[in-house]
């Protein structure tokens, strides 16, 4: 197993919305889907995630609706909203800025004049 | 109307939170259990390790339902105001399309609306822009004005005192003073200008910017730096083009040389009506030592933070000292601080005010009668109502939808009334006084919109309301109740009576305060001023230049003009007096009586004047006893005076005042007059009594008098009614003696006596006109309460004629039902009226606020009125056909 590691502040909002790009899930999905694609080296915890989905829908970056599984279960499902778009966009622009930043400062060799 | 897409979830799972989000966690252990258990584990050991990362389940869910709870109040909310703005729009678009199908109603409604909101608009924008607007001066609240008072009264501010004011007052952060004067113009054609000499403080006192140059400076108060003027943006614009390189140019005044040292903007003025340029004004030493001459005006303006009661001890305070230093000169003596704003407005406020109550009454009875068509069509509408009702139209949706028609109805009203309130201040501005200040800002600016649209908009509540209500009561019974009665409900006809009752109530008030008016105005006809006004007209010149540099050329002058004018054709006679009789008091002076002394500041007083023989004939004076002045009453012969009638009253109440002697003119000891004669009263104001006079033959007068009225007199001229010829042979005749004398104040006394009844007639005109409105919209009001009851009840009218009632039965039956309002309306009406009389009183002349007369006529003309609305209604209703009500 990979090297587990926190989320900053933030983060998970945008990895949330990046999940549901690929169509709608419900909350369990979402945090599996992160887990795998960060390789196993994500670990979702239940008491962020969901607060972050009651909020995201509150602001109405993502609604939400009650379907029938295949198991004939009732789940709630979560899609991404116009605005929820917007959102991923500026973000995930502002996170890549923020990650080439951090990591040209750290590959630096020089010295400070 | 098409759901926004997020209120299907909220009838989804609507408010129960609480399931929802244990059931999304309950859900997700599921999922954690199956992989758990695909991974291999127990399935009790799956359930145990999913719950055990969750954590606390419980925390997470309050926390979870604390954000859903917040999501959906917004969303309530944001769903209430789309519904509310979406359903108002709809309802305002049904309720002007209902409105369409009655246009009958919809177009009386309007027209009433309009009428009533057009004239109280038009009187609100009269009296924001004289008593509310806000005024063009630098710190205008706190601008006072301070008079001297004499036991209270005020009188006007001596130079020593002023000297001492300055020195000695710590409330004020400026003080000017000010004396009105008149000048010739000279420099092209001459021209007779309105001036005032002021300190330079009193352009601090009322400061705005100067449109060009600057004001007077501190050393200009004082002699020999005095010749500098100030021009008003009028002269400046009349006289000299508004061209700006006049500042620092010399003009002749009166034979003098003055440098322009600036212009005031277009709104600056110390006085109604304005004065054409300020002098400065220089008091002498002598001026600054006398303490018992009253000449002067006095402006100021407060500290900041200090209050006009403070202002007002500050004031008391000094006159105390001053009357230290000069005891005799300040007997009861003090001095008052005015508010600037009150003072100027305060002959006006209190008939703008009533006229503003009045125009209230006028748009509360149009409301009521408004308000009345409306219930009489939320009776019709009352099963439309009670349909709607039970179709699922919540009581808020019924009462909008009341609210709606009124609103739609009240903004049709207020469009038309801006147009009749344009109309209606075009007349009024017309009739009203000319001397009432501000009244050319009446219509600008933006305040009289915001008056007329929050007005309407109170109206359209106060309007929609009622049947609002009504209309909730009216739902269920309506259903059960069926087709056939359509009889109104014994209380919504008790509720329509009553505001049919108020309606008469409220017309009478305004009928009787017109009549009141009417009263006061016939009374001031009748007025006796003392001599007969017709075909008499008077011109004032002024003999100022240094040409008549001696009181002996002035006279000769006078003398030579009054013969030359005599021998004109179309005059009768003619004559000059110094203040001639309507023209508002003049010079008073302190009367002595031979072998009497009164008590300092008890000493009798009398308005001067100077005449030339000849002077009481041609005005029809009447001789009271003795004899007039003739041509004898010459420098040679003995002096004498003649006295009003007042003047006799008040030094020899019960002895003849024939051959008394006295002294004026502040001769001191030197030669006492003979009072010759005594004539009857004439009077300086037309609503005023009579004040005391004395008067003395032109050869007599003292010289230093002549400088007491700027050595000018007036030409009083009878007519042979010829005004025109006559007017223009008079200033023929003066420019043939001076070309350079200008001629002013030339007036008809027919003319005079119109201006002087002015502020009565405006008072008077306007009550009549509401009055009338009023009366017309009473009377409109019955007759619709009466006619929908006659058609209400046709059933009933044709049960009774099918029985047996003769017509005449059935007209005496609707008769009285209306009668019986006007009734009730006038016994309310009394009292209402008596009560509003109370403050009208003081805008009456001679008329008791409980004038029988006036009370008399105006019952009987609302009993006229109130009985031919009742009649029509009646006369139809004992047509009725019984087969065709009974069928219907």
């Amino acid at each position: 197993m990979a090297e587990r590691v926190e989320l900053p502040q933030g983060t998970l909002e945008t990895l949330i919305l990046k999940t549901l790009t690929w169509g709608t899930m419900h909350g369990f999905g979402i945090g599996r889907w992160i887990e795998q694609a960060s390789g196993d080296s994500l670990t979702i915890e239940e008491g962020s995630l969901y607060p972050a989905l009651h909020r995201m829908e509150k602001r109405g970056w993502i609604e939400a609706e009650w379907r029938q599984t295949e198991n004939n279960r009732r789940g709630k499902y979560y899609a991404l909203t116009v605005e929820g778009r917007r959102q991923l966009k500026a973000q995930s622009a502002s996170w890549l800025t923020i990650v080439r930043s951090v990591g040209r400062v750290l590959d630096t060799s020089k010295q400070p004049s | 109307m098409r759901d926004p897409s997020w209120r299907r979830y909220l009838r989804f799972w609507g408010p129960d939170v609480r399931s929802d989000v244990d059931d999304e966690l309950a859900f997700h252990v599921e999922l954690r259990v199956d992989q758990l258990v695909a991974q291999g584990m127990d399935p009790a050991a799956a359930r145990a390790e999913a719950w055990r990362r969750i954590g606390d389940a419980d925390t997470l869910a309050r926390r979870c339902r604390e954000i859903d709870g917040e999501r959906l109040t917004t969303a309530r909310r944001r769903e209430w105001v789309h519904e509310w703005v979406h359903g108002t729009w709809s309802e305002l678009r049904i309720a002007a399309r209902q409105l369409r199908r009655y246009p009958v109603l919809a177009s009386v409604a309007v027209l009433t609306l309009a009428l009533g909101l057009g004239a109280t608009t038009a009187i609100f924008s009269v009296l924001y822009a004289v008593m509310l607007r806000p005024l063009p001066y630098a710190d205008a609240d706190r601008m006072v004005r301070i008079t001297e008072t004499m036991r209270g009264t005020e009188t006007s501010v001596g130079p020593g005192q002023f000297k001492e004011w300055l020195a000695r007052t710590t409330a004020f952060e400026s003080i000017g003073a000010y004396l009105q004067t008149t000048y010739n113009l000279t420099d092209g054609t001459p021209e007779r200008v309105r001036a005032a000499f002021v300190t330079s403080g009193l352009f601090r006192a009322r400061y705005v910017k100067p449109a060009l140059g600057r004001y007077f400076l501190p050393e200009e108060d004082q002699v020999g730096r005095e010749h500098v003027v100030v021009l008003s943006y009028g002269l400046f614009q009349q006289r000299f083009a508004g061209d700006p390189r006049v500042v620092g140019r010399p003009i002749r005044l009166s034979g003098e040389t003055y440098t322009v040292v600036g212009v005031a903007p277009a709104e600056f003025s110390v006085a109604t009506p304005g004065d054409q340029l300020w002098t400065a004004l220089a008091l002498t030493p002598v001026h600054k030592s006398s303490f018992s001459d009253h000449w002067l005006t006095v402006y100021a303006k407060r500290k900041r933070g200090v209050s006009q009661a403070q202002a007002q001890r500050d004031m008391e305070r000094v006159s105390r000292e001053i009357a230290q230093l000069h005891p005799d000169d300040m007997v009861d003596r003090s001095a008052r601080v005015y508010d600037f704003r009150d003072d100027l407005i305060a002959d006006h406020a209190r008939s703008l005010t009533t006229l503003f109550g009045a125009v209230g009454f006028v748009l509360l009875l149009a409301c009521l009668n408004v308000t009345n068509l409306l219930l009489a069509r939320a009776t019709v509408r009352r099963k439309e109502t009670a349909i709607r009702a039970a179709l699922g139209a919540t009581r808020g949706n019924i009462v909008r939808h009341f609210l709606m028609e009124s609103l739609v109805l009240a903004t049709a009203g207020a469009v038309l009334a801006f147009f009749v309130s344009r109309l209606t201040l075009r007349t009024l501005l017309g009739l009203a006084p000319a001397e009432i200040p501000g009244l050319d800002h009446a219509g600008q600016g933006s305040a009289t919109a915001v008056f007329l649209a929050a007005t309407s908009l109170g109206v359209a509540v106060l309007l929609g309301l009622l049947p609002a209500l009504r209309g909730l009561r009216s739902v269920e019974p309506a259903l059960r109740m069926g087709g056939r009665t359509g009889g109104a409900t014994a209380s919504r006809d008790r509720l329509r009576s009553l505001l049919v009752v108020s309606e008469v109530a409220l017309a009478l008030a305004l009928v009787t305060g017109a009549g009141l008016f009417v009263r006061s105005a016939r009374k001031l006809n009748e007025v006796n001023v003392g001599f007969s006004p017709a075909g008499l007209i008077t011109a004032r010149v002024s003999l100022a230049s240094s040409r008549y540099s001696t009181p002996d050329v002035v006279q000769r002058t006078y003398l030579e003009l009054v013969d030359r004018m005599r021998r004109l054709p179309h005059i009768v006679s003619t004559s000059a007096n110094s203040m001639p009789p309507l023209a508002g008091g003049g010079v008073s002076v302190d009367v002595k009586v031979e072998g009497r002394t009164y008590a300092p500041g008890n000493e009798p007083e009398a308005q001067f004047h100077i005449i030339t023989p000849g002077y009481f004939e041609t005005a029809h004076a009447r001789l009271a006893a003795g004899r007039f002045f003739s041509d004898r009453d010459d420098e040679r012969a003995p002096s004498v005076v003649v006295i009003n009638e007042a003047l006799a009253r008040r030094l020899w109440p019960n002895e003849s005042a024939i051959g008394k002697r006295v002294a004026c003119c502040a001769e001191g000891s030197a030669p006492m007059r003979e009072v010759v004669g005594v004539v009857g009263d004439m009077r300086q104001f037309l609503t005023r009594d009579p004040l005391p006079e004395l008067y003395v033959p032109i050869e007599q007068t003292p010289p230093t008098t002549w400088s007491w009225h700027g050595n000018s007199l007036a030409f009083v001229v009878r007519t042979d009614g010829n005004i025109g010829d006559a007017t223009r042979g008079i200033r023929a005749a003066i420019a043939e003696t001076d070309a350079a004398l200008p001629v002013y104040d030339a007036l008809t006394y027919d003319a005079l006596l119109k201006v002087a009844s002015a502020s009565n007639r405006f008072s008077t005109v306007l009550f009549s006109a509401l009055a009338g409105l009023a009366l017309i919209l009473a009377a409109v009001g019955l007759y619709g309460v009466l006619a929908f009851t006659v058609a209400q009840r046709n059933f009933e009218m044709g049960v009774r004629v099918a029985l047996g009632a003769r017509p005449l039965d059935v007209l005496a039956l609707v008769t009285r039902q209306g009668m019986v309002l006007v009734a009730g309306g006038l016994v309310l009406g009394l009292g209402l009226a008596i009560a509003a009389s109370r403050v009208v009183a003081s805008l009456l002349y001679r008329v008791a606020p409980t004038d029988p007369v006036a009370y008399l006529a105006a019952g009987t003309l609302l009993i006229v009125v109130g009985g031919v609305a009742c009649y029509v209604p009646a006369r139809r209703a004992s047509r009725a056909d019984p087969t065709t009500a009974l069928r219907a």
